[in-house]
C-alpha cells in the first residue's frame, strides 16, 4: 500500500463517515420535525374548520366533514412532503446537506445581506480555522519543545512539573479559562479586548486591520494554548520516552552516535508518528471546546453561530453548520493522517502494515 | 595477555527496591580468535553482562566494581564521550537480542549502517555507502536492501542485516545476544552457519549468549554457565558437555534431549529462579540443588579449577 | 480467582495506592464531592434545584452580589442579607378597621448601601374589594423621618405576600423629594432620574451630594422602620411579618441576576456532574471491553468487521451530533449518558483487543483451548483477570471527560433542564455576561468544580495506572 493508495483510503474513509454522520443527523432531525409538522397541519385545519359557513354544512354532514378533513390533510401532508416515506425524505434532505443546499435562515444574515444558510455558515468557518489553527500550531510548537525536554530530564523538577500542569489542565474546560481570562484581563486589568473580531469600528488600512485582529486574538488563543498545551507536552514526553527505552536507541548509542543525534535523529524520528497518533484525539477534542470559547470571546465563528442558533432555534442554520462541523472534523483528521502517512515509512514505503 | 579481561565485575540495577545484583563478581577471559557460550535460566545476567562489557548498562544499570580490559584498554570507568569515541563498535560491538528492535523503523537500512562509520571513522557518505555494501554482501544480502526500510525485510535478512552492523568495523570482540531466539528454526540454523562462517572466515572473537544450550554448543569453544548473577562453570565446550561438575549445569545438561532439538524452557528445574534482590547466603544455588550439605547454605563456594582451564564454583569439590 | 486471592491482591494494591501521593490527593477530593453529592439536601435547601427556573421562589435574595466572605478582603464594609423580626408589634381595632403595626430596628454599620428592602408578610383576606394598606415610615439616626410607601397589599387570598418595596415608584419619587431638600438644587435639578438610587438617599447623610453616587455619605446607626398594615374586615388576619434587607454581599458562593443562591446551585450540580461522569464512563468502558475482547477472541474476518466499525464510530464527530440530538429531543439525564456513550467506546475497545490478542498468543491459552475448554471460559478465566486492572484506570480517566462534555453542552443550553447542572450555572453567566462585568463569583466556582472533579478522576486514574501498568507488562 503506498502513500497514493493510502491517501485514497483515508479520504474515501472519511467520505464514507461524513456520509454516516450526516445522514444520521437528517433523520435525527426529520423524525423530530416530522412530529411537529404534523400537529401543525392538525392545527392548521382546526382553524379552518372555524369557518361559520363549513360549520354549517357539517353540522347537518357529519361525513362530509370528514371527507373535507381527510383532503384537506393530504394536500397539506402533499405540500410539505409528508406523503413520501420517512426514509426517503431523510435521503433527500441529507443530499440536500451535503450539496450544501442549505436553505435559508430565519434570523440570520450573511455580511452581504443574504439569508442564505451556507453563505452564512461559509463566512464563519474561515474564522473558526484561522483561531483553531493559529492556536494548534503554536501549542504543537511549545508541546513538542517542553515534552521533549522533559523527556531529556525525566525525573527532575521540570518534568515533574509539566506532569502536574498537564494533569490539571486536562480537565480545565477551555471556555471556562475563557471567561477567567475576560474577568481578569478585560475587566480587572483592561489590557485586552474581551471580545469580536475587530474593533468597531474597524481600523482603515489592511495592515491595521490585521494588526487588529491579532489583537482580538490574543485572548481566545492565549486560552487554548494555556489549557491545551500541557497535555500535548506531556504526550509528546511519554512517547519520547517510551522511544528512549527502544533496543535500537541502545544500539545507536553502542554504535557511538553521539548523544544529540541519537535524540535528534533517531527518538525524534521515530516518536512522530506515535506522537501524531496520539495528538489526533486531543487535537478533536479541543476543536469541541475552542468552538464553544468562540461564543465566550464573541468571535464570530463557527461556534457562535451554534450559540445563536440555539438562542433562535434557528433550525436550518443549526442543522448546516452540524455538517459544516462534521466536515471539519473530518478534514482534520485526514489531514493528520496525510502528515502521519508522511512520518511513517510503513505508510509511505508500503508494506503491509499491522493496524 | 587475553584480548578481553574481564575481573570481579559486579553490575547491579539500583531500583528503588534496592539493588538487582544482575552481575556479581564474574571474572573470565576471552583470546583473539575465540567464541565462548555463555548460557543461564531467563533473568540471570546474561544480558546485563553484556551490556557492562560496552559500558552502556540502561538506567537504573549501573557497574559498582570490576575491572573490564579490552585489548588492554579498562573500559570500567572510562569516560562517556571517550567510550564513544574509541571504544564501542570499534574494539567491541554487539549482536543485539531480539534484532528487530535494534533497528529503528523510521530509518533505511543503509543509514543506519553507515552510522558508526560516518560518526568515528568520518568517513564520507559514498564511502561509507560502499563499505556497507560490501558488508551486506559478506552476510548474504542483496546490497540493494541499503534502501530500504526495516519494515520491508523478513525478519531472517533484518538478523543479518544486524550482524553486517556489529561487523562494520572490524571490531575485537562482538557480544551476540540471543541472535537467533525470536527465529523459526530453518532461519535459526541459517544464522548460526552464517556466523559460524564468518568467525572462520574474519577470526572473529564472539561472546555468544543463549539459554539454549544446544544453540550454544554449535559455535562455542568455552562455555560458561552463569546462575543468579554468577558463573558457576566455566571450562572447553566438550569438557563441559561430556563431564559437567555443577549440579546446576548438569540439570540443565539433563534437560536437553540429546537430538539437536531446540529446548524452549528449562522450568522444569524445581523451585524458582532467586530473587536477585536478596540472593540466597551461601551457594547461590543451594535452595534447589540436590545435594547440598551443610557449609553449602553458609559459606560462597571458590572457584574451583577441577580439570586444566575448568573451573566450577561449587562445595562438593572444594578439598577439605 | 478465590475469595482469599482477592482479598490478598486487595490489601497488596491498598499498601501499594497509599504510596502514591497523586492518587491520595484524587481521593480525597473525590470523596468531598460525594459527600456534597449525597448530603446535598442538607448542605443547600432541598428543594433548591427543583425550583432552579423557578424565579418568584429566589425572589427573597438579593441580586447578583458576591459571597460575604468578601467584606473579610475589604476595607469598605458591604451590608449583608438581613431578614429583620418586628422587635414590637402592636393591634388596635379601630371599628372595623384594624390596625397593625410592626416595629423593626437596624442596625447599619456598613460603608455601602442595602440593594434593596422588602417587606413579607403573610395575610388572609376575606374580602378581595377590600386589600389592606401598608404605610412604612423610616426614621433614622439623625432623628428626621422619612414616609416610604403608602400602598395596597394584594387583596385576595391566603399566604405570604412580598412587597419589593425599594422598586415602587412611590418609594423612589419620596426619597427623592426627601433628599431634595438637602442637595444642591442645580446638582438636583440636572441629575438623571433613572440613576438616582432611593437606597442611597435612605441610607446617607442628610446634606449635599446625597442624590449622588460620589457625594453621598453613609449614615450610619440605627433605623426604626414601622409597618403599619390596615385590614378593613375583622375576619382579615396579618402575621409574621419580616423586612428583608437585601445585601451587598450574600452567603458562601454569593447570587447571580436572577437573585438564585449559587451555592446551593453548586452544591446540587455536583450529583448531576458525578452522576454523568461515573455512569457515561463505566458504560463506555464496559462496551469498548466486551467489544474488544469479542473481536479479539474471534479473531480473522469477524475481527476485520468489528474493527471498520469502531474506527467509523470513533471518527463520527460526538458534539456537533449531540448538539443537533440535544436540540430535537431534549432529552433528560439517563438518555444523555447513554448518548454520549455511544460513540467514545472505540477507543477502550482498541487496547483492549490489542490486549486480547496478546494474551491468545500466550500459551496457556493457547494449551486451554487445545484441552477443549469452551471459548467462555477462556475468555473469563485468562484474559478478564489481566484486563481488569486496566479497565479500573480506564474508567477513572475516562470520566473527566465525560463531567467536560456535559458541561460543555449544559453551556450550550442544552441538556437536562429538570435540574440544576454545573455547567448551566455557567450558560446563565455567559448570557447575563458575568465575566465582562466582573462577576467572578458566578463564573469561577462552577468551573473550578468541573476542573477539581476531573482532576480528582486524572489523579485517581494516573496513580492506578502507575501501580498496575507494570504488572500489565509482566503479563
Ligand atoms: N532496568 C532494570 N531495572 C531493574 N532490574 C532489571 C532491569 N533490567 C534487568 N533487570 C533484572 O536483572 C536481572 C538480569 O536481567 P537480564 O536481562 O540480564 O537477564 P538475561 O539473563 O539476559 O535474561 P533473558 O534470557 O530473559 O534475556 C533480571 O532479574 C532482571 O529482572
Ligand atoms: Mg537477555
Amino acid at each position: 500500500m503506498g502513500y497514493g493508495r493510502y491517501i485514497v483510503v483515508r479520504v474515501l474513509n472519511a467520505l464514507l463517515v461524513l456520509v454516516i454522520a450526516v445522514f444520521l443527523v437528517s433523520l435525527i432531525f426529520s423524525s423530530v420535525a416530522d412530529r411537529e409538522l404534523r400537529a401543525q397541519i392538525e392545527e392548521q385545519i382546526a382553524a379552518q374548520m372555524k369557518n361559520p359557513e363549513l360549520l354549517k354544512i357539517f353540522s347537518v354532514n357529519k361525513t362530509a366533514r370528514d371527507i373535507w378533513y381527510q383532503t384537506q390533510k393530504e394536500i397539506l401532508y402533499k405540500r410539505y412532503g409528508l406523503d413520501r416515506p420517512l426514509l426517503q425524505r431523510v435521503m433527500s434532505r441529507a443530499i440536500d446537506q451535503l450539496k450544501l443546499d442549505m436553505g435559508k435562515s430565519h434570523t440570520l444574515r450573511s455580511a452581504t445581506g443574504s439569508s442564505d444558510v451556507s453563505r452564512i455558515i461559509l463566512e464563519a468557518l474561515p474564522r473558526t480555522i484561522l483561531l483553531f489553527t493559529t492556536a494548534t500550531i503554536i501549542v504543537t510548537i511549545i508541546g513538542l519543545i517542553l515534552g521533549l525536554k522533559a523527556a531529556q530530564r525525566a525525573g527532575s523538577m521540570l518534568d515533574k512539573s509539566l506532569s502536574i500542569f498537564a494533569l490539571i489542565t486536562y480537565s480545565f474546560p477551555m471556555w471556562w479559562v475563557g471567561m477567567l481570562a475576560i474577568i481578569l484581563f478585560s475587566y480587572y486589568l483592561d489590557l485586552l479586548p474581551s471580545g469580536g473580531m475587530t474593533s468597531i469600528p474597524p481600523p482603515e488600512g489592511t495592515l491595521e486591520r490585521i494588526a487588529d485582529i491579532i489583537y482580538h486574538m490574543i485572548l481566545p488563543v492565549s486560552t487554548a494554548v494555556l489549557v491545551s498545551f500541557g497535555g500535548w507536552a506531556y504526550t509528546a514526553r511519554s512517547v519520547v520516552l517510551s522511544q528512549f527505552q527502544e533496543d535500537y536507541v541502545m544500539a545507536a548509542r553502542a554504535k557511538g552516535v553521539p548523544e544529540r543525534k541519537v535524540l535528534y535523529k533517531h527518538v525524534l524520528r521515530a516518536a512522530a508518528p506515535p506522537i501524531v497518533t496520539m495528538m489526533v484525539f486531543g487535537l478533536l477534542g479541543s476543536l469541541g471546546g475552542a468552538m464553544i470559547s468562540e461564543i465566550v470571546f464573541n468571535w464570530p465563528g463557527m461556534g457562535r453561530l451554534y450559540w445563536i442558533a440555539l438562542q433562535e432555534h434557528d433550525v436550518p442554520v443549526l442543522l448546516g453548520n452540524t455538517t459544516f462541523s462534521i466536515i471539519l472534523y473530518l478534514a482534520s483528521l485526514v489531514i493528520m493522517d496525510l502528515i502521519y502517512g508522511l512520518l511513517d515509512p510503513r505508510v509511505k514505503v508500503g508494506a503491509q502494515v499491522a493496524v | 595477555m587475553p584480548l578481553l579481561e574481564v575481573r570481579n565485575l559486579k553490575a547491579y540495577y539500583l531500583t528503588s527496591r534496592g539493588p538487582v545484583k544482575a552481575v556479581d563478581n564474574v571474572s573470565f577471559d576471552l583470546e583473539r580468535g575465540e567464541s565462548l557460550g555463555l548460557a543461564g535460566e531467563s533473568g540471570c545476567g546474561k544480558s546485563t553482562l553484556g551490556f557492562s562489557l560496552i559500558n552502556l548498562l540502561p538506567p537504573p544499570g549501573k557497574i559498582v566494581d570490576g575491572s573490564i580490559k579490552i585489548d588492554g584498554i579498562e573500559v570500567v570507568g572510562k569516560p562517556d564521550e571517550e567510550l564513544r569515541r574509541e571504544v564501542r563498535w570499534k574494539k567491541i560491538s554487539m549482536i543485539f537480542q531480539g534484532a528487530m528492535n535494534a533497528l529503528n523503523p523510521v530509518l533505511t537500512i543503509g543509514d543506519q549502517l553507515s552510522e558508526p562509520l560516518i560518526y568515528h571513522q568520518g568517513v564520507s557518505k559514498v564511502e561509507a555507502t560502499e563499505r556497507v555494501k560490501e558488508h551486506l554482501e559478506l552476510v548474504g544480502l542483496d546490497p540493494d536492501i541499503y534502501k530500504r526500510y526495516p519494515h520491508e525485510l523478513s525478519g531472517g535478512m533484518k538478523q543479518r542485516a544486524v550482524i553486517a552492523m556489529a561487523l562494520l568495523e572490524h571490531p575485537d570482540v562482538i557480544i551476540a545476544d540471543e541472535p537467533t531466539t525470536a527465529l523459526d528454526v530453518i532461519v535459526q540454523a541459517q544464522i548460526l552457519n552464517l556466523l559460524k562462517s564468518l568467525k572462520k572466515k574474519l577470526n572473529l572473537s564472539i561472546i555468544f549468549i543463549s539459554h539454549d544450550l544446544a544453540v550454544i554448543s554449535e559455535i562455542a569453544d568455552r562455555l560458561a554457565i552463569m546462575y543468579a548473577g554468577e558463573i558457576v562453570e566455566i571450562g572447553p565446550s566438550e569438557n563441559l558437555y561430556l563431564n559437567p561438575r555443577h549440579p546446576y549445569t548438569q540439570k540443565l545438561l539433563g534437560a536437553i534431549p540429546r537430538l539437536k532439538k531446540k529446548v524452549e524452557r528449562l522450568e522444569f528445574i524445581p523451585g524458582a529462579p532467586p530473587n536477585l534482590i536478596h540472593p540466597p547466603s551461601g551457594c547461590r544455588f543451594h535452595p534447589r540443588c540436590p545435594y547440598r550439605f551443610e557449609p553449602c547454605d553458609k559459606e560462597e563456594p571458590p572457584f574451583i579449577e577441577v580439570e586444566p582451564g575448568h573451573y566450577v564454583r561449587c562445595h562438593l569439590f572444594a578439598k577439605r | 480467582m478465590r475469595w482469599e486471592d482477592f482479598k490478598a491482591s486487595l490489601s497488596d494494591f491498598w499498601f501499594e495506592f497509599r504510596r502514591e501521593k497523586s492518587g491520595i490527593v484524587g481521593m480525597v477530593i473525590l470523596i468531598f464531592f460525594i459527600v456534597l453529592a449525597v448530603f446535598a439536601p442538607y448542605i443547600a435547601p432541598a428543594d433548591a434545584s427543583a425550583h432552579w427556573r423557578d424565579v418568584p421562589y429566589w425572589q427573597n435574595l438579593p441580586r447578583a452580589v458576591p459571597p460575604a466572605w468578601t467584606n473579610v478582603f475589604s476595607t469598605k464594609k458591604k451590608p449583608p442579607h438581613l431578614i429583620l423580626q418586628p422587635a414590637s408589634t402592636d393591634v388596635r381595632q379601630m371599628g372595623q378597621i384594624t390596625e397593625n403595626t410592626f416595629v423593626f430596628e437596624y442596625d447599619f454599620t456598613y460603608d455601602d448601601y442595602p440593594t434593596d428592602l422588602m417587606l413579607l408578610i403573610s395575610a388572609n383576606i376575606t374580602d378581595p374589594a377590600k386589600p389592606p394598606t401598608l404605610v412604612l415610615t423610616a426614621t433614622r439616626p439623625d432623628g428626621t423621618t422619612v414616609d416610604l410607601v403608602s400602598t395596597k397589599l394584594a387583596g385576595s387570598g391566603v399566604g405570604e405576600q412580598r412587597l419589593l418595596i425599594s422598586s415602587l415608584k412611590d418609594f423612589k419619587a419620596r426619597l427623592v423629594g426627601f433628599a431634595r431638600e438637602y442637595e444642591n438644587p442645580e446638582v438636583a435639578s440636572t441629575l438623571e432620574y433613572q440613576l438616582i438610587d432611593p437606597m442611597r438617599i435612605l441610607f446617607s447623610e442628610a446634606k449635599e451630594g446625597i442624590m449622588t453616587a460620589k457625594g453621598a455619605a453613609p449614615l450610619k446607626g440605627k433605623y426604626v422602620f414601622t409597618a403599619k398594615v390596615y385590614t378593613f374586615n375583622p375576619a382579615d388576619e396579618i402575621s409574621e411579618p419580616k423586612l428583608v434587607m437585601a445585601g451587598k454581599v450574600y452567603g458562601l458562593l454569593g447570587t447571580d441576576t436572577l437573585r438564585r443562591d449559587l451555592f446551593s446551585g453548586l452544591v446540587w450540580g455536583t450529583r448531576v456532574s458525578l452522576a454523568v461522569g461515573i455512569v457515561s464512563s463505566v458504560l463506555t468502558t464496559l462496551i469498548g471491553v466486551i467489544y474488544g475482547v469479542a473481536s479479539a477472541y474471534f479473531g480473522g474476518w469477524t475481527d476485520e468487521a468489528m474493527q471498520r466499525v469502531a474506527e467509523i464510530v470513533a471518527s463520527i464527530p460526538v458534539l456537533p451530533l449531540l448538539i443537533i440530538i440535544f436540540e430535537f429531543y431534549k432529552p433528560t439525564i439517563w438518555p444523555v449518558i447513554i448518548l454520549m456513550t455511544l460513540f467514545s467506546w472505540p477507543g477502550t475497545n482498541k487496547v483492549v483487543r490489542s490486549m486480547g490478542f496478546q494474551l491468545k498468543e500466550m500459551q496457556y491459552v493457547e494449551a486451554a483451548r487445545a484441552l477443549g475448554a469452551g471459548g467462555r471460559w477462556i475468555i473469563l478465566r485468562h484474559m478478564m483477570p489481566q484486563i481488569l486492572p486496566y479497565v479500573f484506570a480506564s474508567i477513572a480517566l475516562g470520566v473527566p471527560g465525560y463531567v467536560l462534555l456535559e458541561a460543555g453542552l449544559s453551556f450550550l443550553g442544552l441538556g437536562d433542564v429538570s435540574r440544576v447542572t454545573w455547567g448551566q450555572i455557567l450558560h446563565d453567566a455567559q448570557g447575563s455576561a458575568a465575566a465582562l462585568n466582573g462577576m467572578w463569583w458566578w463564573v469561577v466556582p462552577p468551573g473550578l468544580a468541573i476542573a477539581m472533579l476531573g482532576l480528582s478522576f486524572a489523579l485517581l486514574g494516573s496513580a492506578l495506572n502507575k501501580i498496575l501498568s507494570p504488572k500489565m507488562r509482566t503479563l
